[in-house]
């Protein structure tokens, strides 16, 4: 019996070993200058306010894949939603963000009611995504028969993110001259569609795609 | 005393000058190789200087384990509390606390009165270690959901986190108020310390300085 457990574990020990040499490690270029440069522009910017920062970097157990550069913060304004997301990209204005696109959520309820995404040039020229999202009310507060959830004034938490570019992503994000109108989306109450602008800046900017492009 | 006296003194003191000139010089050598050894920062001596902070009052002092791939977990402390008041008044208390205790204020975000308010502080913690600190004030109810006040109260988060040895060796992750040395300049926190607009639009002033806890990978 013990030679048998002694036995499994020299075992298990030799696969974990095997595995663990079949790990690439991070390559030496995985954050640069240029990586960090772009982490302070997201730190420094106050609309954004990030409490949650990361720097671009390799991401690990892969070949060769990279994380792009994260900040995220939240708060709390009041407001019917249409208010508040006015009030943030008003706001995020201010610092060079320009609406590039927005989503309704599913509707079902949960997830997110609506998503606007940004974009903004950061010091070196390459070009940021953000995102603002505002959580449903969830306070359980009584909703009078008829009223629209996203039409009453009440105090929404508000989670705001940007991701910046690593320095291997090849993407070729603009930055648009006027913001993308998204007050027009059936989910804020207009007679749009669920969606307004491209899709796929997220996955630009993550370097999701970057194989394929 | 004779000459044959006096030369007899002198030779006895000769080995005395000799041996205290040795010992004088085995001592040098030996207080030059301590300082060539002195003992770099540990994340232990920024804890411990976390801890002997006179502000957050009863705060939890902490530090986790390194994540691996480069990054590094950096010390921190953190302390909450509740009050009746609007956020701005809330926070405005607290930070009112901490410059007293040596913080100094460099950044402040806020919306209408009842809507959550943040300010960010900095200072030392031990010469070369700079920290930040995140005050934030939100109304929410007993599950932590955002309220209006009359259906909940205020709490205070404190957030203190502290340069790691690896962000003292390599700057290049702390945030500009701090990376050069702690500014002592406060940012005027009327923006959002003081009776706020109902409009509630979002205002700030100054430069955000919140350190995350997570730092790394540094530049190669």
């Amino acid at each position: 019996m013990t030679v048998r457990t002694s036995r499994g574990r020299a075992v298990g020990a030799l696969v974990v070993g095997a595995l663990a040499a079949c790990t690439p490690s991070a390559p030496d270029d995985q954050t640069t200058g240029v990586d960090v440069q772009r982490y302070q522009d997201l730190a420094a910017d106050p609309w954004l306010a990030a409490t949650s920062l990361t720097v671009g970097r390799y991401a690990f157990g892969t070949n060769r894949q990279f994380e792009p550069g994260t900040g995220r913060g939240t708060r709390t304004t009041t407001g019917t939603l249409a208010q508040v997301l006015a009030a943030e990209t008003t706001s995020a204005a201010r610092e060079g963000w320009v609406v590039a696109a927005a989503r309704c959520g599913d509707g079902s309820g949960s997830g997110w009611p609506v998503t606007i995404e940004l974009v903004r040039a950061l010091s070196d020229g390459a070009v940021a995504v953000g995102e603002v999202r505002v959580e449903q009310d969830q306070s359980g507060a009584q909703q009078p028969e008829g009223e629209d959830a996203a039409a009453r004034a009440l105090p929404r938490r508000v989670l705001v993110a940007a991701y910046a570019p690593h320095h291997t992503n090849r993407a070729n994000l603009d930055v648009p001259d006027e913001p993308v109108e998204f007050d027009a989306l059936e989910c804020l109450g207009g007679p749009g569609g669920a969606s307004v602008g491209p899709s796929d800046l997220l996955a630009q900017v993550q370097g999701v795609d970057e194989a394929t492009r | 005393m004779t000459s044959r006296d006096a030369a007899r003194v002198l030779a006895g003191r000769v080995p005395g000058v000799v041996g205290a000139a040795a010992v004088v010089l085995v001592a040098g050598l030996v207080l030059g190789a301590l300082g060539g050894c002195a003992r770099d920062l540990s994340r232990g001596d920024v804890l411990d200087a976390l801890r002997a902070q006179s502000w957050p009052v009863d705060a939890t002092v902490e530090s986790a384990q390194d994540p691996g791939g480069g990054r590094y977990e950096r010390p921190r402390a953190s302390a909450r509390s509740e009050s009746p008041d609007e956020p701005w008044r809330a926070v405005g208390a607290e930070v009112e606390r901490a410059v007293v205790a040596g913080w100094v204020p460099v950044f402040a975000q806020c919306a209408g009165p009842q809507d959550s308010v943040r300010v960010d502080l900095v200072r030392e913690v031990l010469p070369g270690v700079p920290a930040t600190a995140t005050v934030t004030g939100e109304v929410v109810d007993e599950l932590g959901l955002p309220v209006p006040l009359s259906g909940g109260s205020t709490v205070v988060s404190v957030a203190v986190v502290a340069a790691a040895p690896q962000d003292v060796s390599d700057p290049a992750l702390l945030p500009t108020s701090v990376r050069g040395g702690v500014a002592g300049e406060a940012v005027d926190l009327a923006t959002c310390l003081a009776d706020p607009a109902a409009s509630g639009d979002l205002r700030w002033v100054g430069t955000p300085a919140a350190l995350p806890t997570l730092g790394g990978p540094l530049p190669r």
